[in-house]
């Protein structure tokens, strides 16, 4: 018999309904706790969380990114008690803990490459794969300004600082097989020049390159630049053969050079997929040769979402995850596998302010700014603790900083005073910053809140990237206020003043201060034409002061690079004088 | 039927038409400079014009949306200010990624959503209905990034039981030989069982946050439709018949029910292609919601028109169909 049961039975009044609500809302609670639980394995955090045998080979390499560095120059800076500094560590080069077997390391990046030509690529994804690929004359030696032979073996300055002459390494091979030589090197320079893209900018003093003979180059300056050497290690050198050959309607390689890798570095470009990842494996004809401890491949997987990437570094299926707000770092700080890494930073954070218009072309108006700033606050809040109270626009132990300089302090009493004097009241200024950097939203709001306790009204106009560029560049346009995150990646002090302050930078990136002062510009000229570095640095000093007096911006902020690294990684050393992130491929390794 | 699809093809045009000018006046009025970010911002001043040059950004308004348009009919989209690739190029090699996580995500709210929304009807009143109806809500009212986060959280993070992201494992496996670009396909026509299994994989957690809100949707829109349905007189004249209970669901009432779902599939494709920006920013999924997002981020406006007019043609398209399709599932409906 045909079951003449209807499906519809059983109704269920209010209370057996709520009583099933509130059990599926208890357990669903009870399951997201369990995924947003903090603090995972209680393992209590220690230097040597990893488990991994001591590293602390002393290094003979000058290596200064101690977290509590309080020696030296670095003194003036006081820093607060840090909440990160106590159990991060600073792997040494020169690390003696065995290598694991897979030697593949991976990176997350934001976002792909935009270029991975040498003559193009300028920002820190980019030359991920560009100082992978490509070598220059000389290099920085790891974590300090000190420059070492690279494809050079020696060099000398002419004593009027503007001709550098290179004596170039034998028997060094491009990946594409051919020789390294003076007419690669020459022609690499004349390339970047000739395609005018953004390395273009570094190489503006340089006149003429020469191949005096196979093996010597001399690099002839438009004026005197006693720190050019730092711009050298910036040029990568590309083989003329692969460029010459796969000429596209003149286009010197570019097309092509978008797609492969011809330079002489340790590793080559064998995939890049936009959006996705990019790999390199090793260069089996490297110069230096594969003895000891290596990496054989580099990938490098594009992986936007902060969240996601610093999952990946928690469960082992990323080495290095860069770009992760001070939060971020401060929860992985303590879980297994993870090192957080403090290192010095020579980046320093500012406020501009528009010289060029009324109220803030008073300097007394533009000193109350700087006074009504709680730069202890930022430093405290939103830094963490890892960081220097500023002093100026240079940063401790860079070249030229002078420790003598006292720290900016809030004087908000100070700050009203000064309005006054200067006859201003009740202001109302705009202040913009880019809208997705949480630094600069930070600063940007904290000086807001002072600035109310003084009468000033700060508006916020968070923007992106490109339309500040556009805003700033138009004198017309330009905001009174800007925000800059000014990392130096020179160890030219000239540049990185002049950048800021200087008078042929008025209104292009990054004066946006529209700030000139002819007695610190000559300051300025005539230090970059003086070889003798104590004699250039004094002159430096005394540009610096005329430049703090004048005070064009706030400087807010010289904070220290704080990076989440696997434990696995070693001999890994934070580079103050590039782009962001930019690792020694070469060095580093994993260890078991 | 033939003219019907002509007219909508007509609109669809005139609907480009007008799309491609409003964005073209909005990115004009959006104070930006492509020139300078195509060059980065350490290049010479001389650099940045030159490069203005190149991208005819120094020609008049009205001459350089004349010279979009006349492209777009050539079927040249023009290229990208970030990667310099062609944007159709980029669109057409990041859009099957794209369809295979909608279209999976939608048998995902399809199969799901009918079946809850049947049984729920048939068991009306009971714990299982209530049950359903909290999950519709919760699905309706959960972001789907918010959820993407969490799945990610805690199915990748916790318990390590799905991949955090991509399409397939970073090593050891290769994609499937390119014959659609959805690797689910492509990996059956091909016979590589390697590739299938774990591309599918790759997909359960995306698909999942994308589909929980289609789930609800078209739960409780079956749900009141079998409602309504079970109420009239050929269901009582069906069991009266001595049907039994499920070839009375299935072969009448059911059919009856799913007109409007079918105009909830198309609408939600509209969703799902929206919704990909976000899920596959989470999951890292190439597709053409990453891209359009990395547009928007580097105000990369030939590539952000050509997305845009992408999702707008694609969605208008599916809508059609759907049309199409009432016409064959209802026999009532005819077009003229």
């Amino acid at each position: 018999m045909a079951s003449r049961v209807r499906w519809s039975v059983g109704r269920v009044n209010r209370r057996q309904f709520l009583r099933a609500a509130a059990a599926l809302g208890a357990s669903t609670a009870a399951l997201s706790l369990a995924a947003c639980g903090g603090g995972g394995t209680a393992s209590t955090p220690t230097i040597s969380g990893s488990g991994q045998a001591a590293t602390k080979a002393p290094s003979p390499v000058v290596v200064t990114t101690q977290a509590s560095a309080s020696s030296g120059p670095s003194a003036s800076g006081a820093t607060t008690p840090t909440t990160l500094a106590s159990s991060a560590i600073t792997p040494t080069a020169g690390s003696n803990a065995p290598a694991a077997k897979n030697q593949v390391v991976i990176y997350t990046d934001q976002a792909s490459p935009r270029s991975i030509d040498p003559a193009n690529a300028l920002e820190s994804n980019s030359l991920h794969v560009v100082r992978a690929a490509y070598e220059g004359l000389v290099a920085n030696i790891t974590g300090t300004t000190e420059i070492q032979p690279r494809l050079a073996t020696g060099w000398k300055v002419s004593d009027d600082a503007q001709s550098y002459t290179f004596t170039l390494r034998q028997g060094v091979k491009f990946h594409d097989g051919t020789t390294m030589d003076a007419t690669a090197v020459k022609k690499s320079y004349d390339r970047v020049k000739q395609m005018n893209l953004g390395p273009a900018a570094l190489l503006d003093s340089v006149d003429q390159v020469k191949a005096i003979d196979d093996r010597t180059v001399q690099i002839v300056l438009k004026r005197p630049h006693a720190y050019f050497m730092s711009y050298v290690t910036k040029i990568g050198i590309v083989s003329p053969a692969a460029w010459e050959q796969h000429d596209k309607g003149g286009d010197l390689g570019a097309a092509w050079l978008e797609a492969n890798t011809a330079g002489t570095g340790p590793f080559r470009l064998t995939e890049l997929k936009r959006n996705e990842s990019t790999t390199l494996e090793r260069f089996d004809g490297y110069w230096r040769g594969w003895e000891g401890n290596h990496l054989t491949k580099i990938q490098i997987p594009v992986v936007p979402e902060t969240t996601t990437r610093a999952q990946m570094l928690q469960s082992g299926d990323a080495h290095f995850t860069p770009q992760l707000s001070a939060e971020d770092v401060q929860r992985l700080q303590g879980k297994p596998g993870i090192n957080v890494m403090i290192s010095k930073n020579f980046e320093i954070d500012i406020i501009t302010m528009n010289v060029s218009k009324p109220p803030l072309n008073d300097v007394r108006v533009r000193k109350a700014m700087q006074y009504a700033f709680d730069y202890q606050g930022y430093l405290d809040k939103v830094l963490l603790g890892n960081g220097n109270l500023p002093t100026g626009p240079i940063a401790p132990d860079y070249p030229s900083f002078n420790p003598a300089l006292p720290p900016f302090k809030q004087d908000l009493e100070k700050a009203k005073q000064l309005l006054a004097t200067a006859g201003v009241s009740n202001l109302s200024l705009d202040a913009n910053y880019v809208n997705t950097l949480v630094g600069e939203q930070q600063s940007a709001s904290i000086l807001q809140s002072s600035l109310k306790q003084i009468g000033v009204t700060l508006n916020l106009k968070p923007l992106p990237w490109a339309t500040m560029f556009k805003i700033m560049g138009s004198p017309d346009d330009a905001m009174p206020m800007s925000n800059l995150l000014m990392s130096t990646f020179t160890a030219d002090p000239t540049f990185t003043l002049n950048q800021n302050y200087g008078a042929t930078f008025v209104g292009k990136p990054y004066n946006w201060s529209y700030y000139s002062n002819d007695a610190a510009q000559k300051l300025i000229d005539q230090a970059t034409g003086t070889l003798d570095k104590q004699k250039s640095y004094q002159l430096l000093q005394q540009a610096q002061q005329l430049i703090i007096d004048d005070a064009p911006a706030i400087f807010y902020a010289n904070p220290k690079a704080v990076e989440a690294v696997s434990s696995k990684v070693q001999n890994y050393v934070w580079d103050p004088v590039d782009y962001y992130w930019q690792v020694d491929w070469y060095n580093i390794y994993l260890s078991q | 039927m033939a003219v019907f699809v002509i007219r909508r093809f007509a609109i669809l045009l005139g609907l480009i038409l007008a799309m491609i000018i409003a964005l073209f006046v909005l990115s004009h009025l959006i104070p930006s400079d492509p020139a300078r970010v195509a060059v980065g911002p350490e290049a010479t001043q001389q650099a940045v014009d030159a490069m203005r040059h190149k991208m005819g950004l120094d020609k008049p308004v009205i001459v350089q949306l004349g010279i979009y348009l006349r492209n777009t009919i050539r079927l040249d989209l023009g290229t990208s200010i970030y990667d310099g690739q062609p944007v159709l190029g980029s669109i057409l090699k990041y859009a099957p990624a794209s369809f295979e996580l909608a279209i999976v995500s939608m048998f995902m709210s399809v199969a799901l959503g009918l079946a809850l929304g049947i049984y729920s009807a048939a068991y009306q009143g009971t714990l299982f209905d209530g049950t359903s109806r909290l999950v519709a809500i919760a699905g309706r009212a959960i972001a789907p990034f918010w959820l993407a986060i969490l799945l990610q959280v805690v199915f990748y993070g916790r318990l390590r039981w799905f991949p955090s992201g991509t399409r397939l494992d970073l090593s050891g496996i290769d994609e499937p030989k390119r014959i659609t670009g959805m690797y689910l396909v492509d990996s059956l026509l091909t016979g590589n069982w390697h590739a299938f299994a774990n591309s599918a994989y790759h997909l359960v957690l995306p698909a999942f946050a994308l589909g929980l809100g289609g789930i609800a949707e078209i739960s409780r829109m079956t749900r009141a439709t079998m409602l309504i349905e079970l109420r009239r007189e050929y269901t009582r004249t069906a069991r009266a018949k001595g049907l039994s209970e499920s070839t009375t669901l299935f072969r009448h009432v059911v059919r009856n029910a799913i007109n409007p779902v079918v105009t909830i599939i198309g609408i939600r494709f509209g969703y799902l292609l929206a919704g990909t920006v976000l899920i596959e920013s989470i999951f890292r999924w190439p597709g053409i919601g990453r891209y359009s997002l990395l547009a928007i981020q580097n105000l990369d406006f030939p590539a952000i028109m050509g997305a845009t007019l992408f999702v707008t043609v694609a969605f208008a398209i599916v809508n059609l169909l759907v049309d199409i399709l009432y016409g064959f599932l209802d026999p009532r409906i005819r077009y003229a």
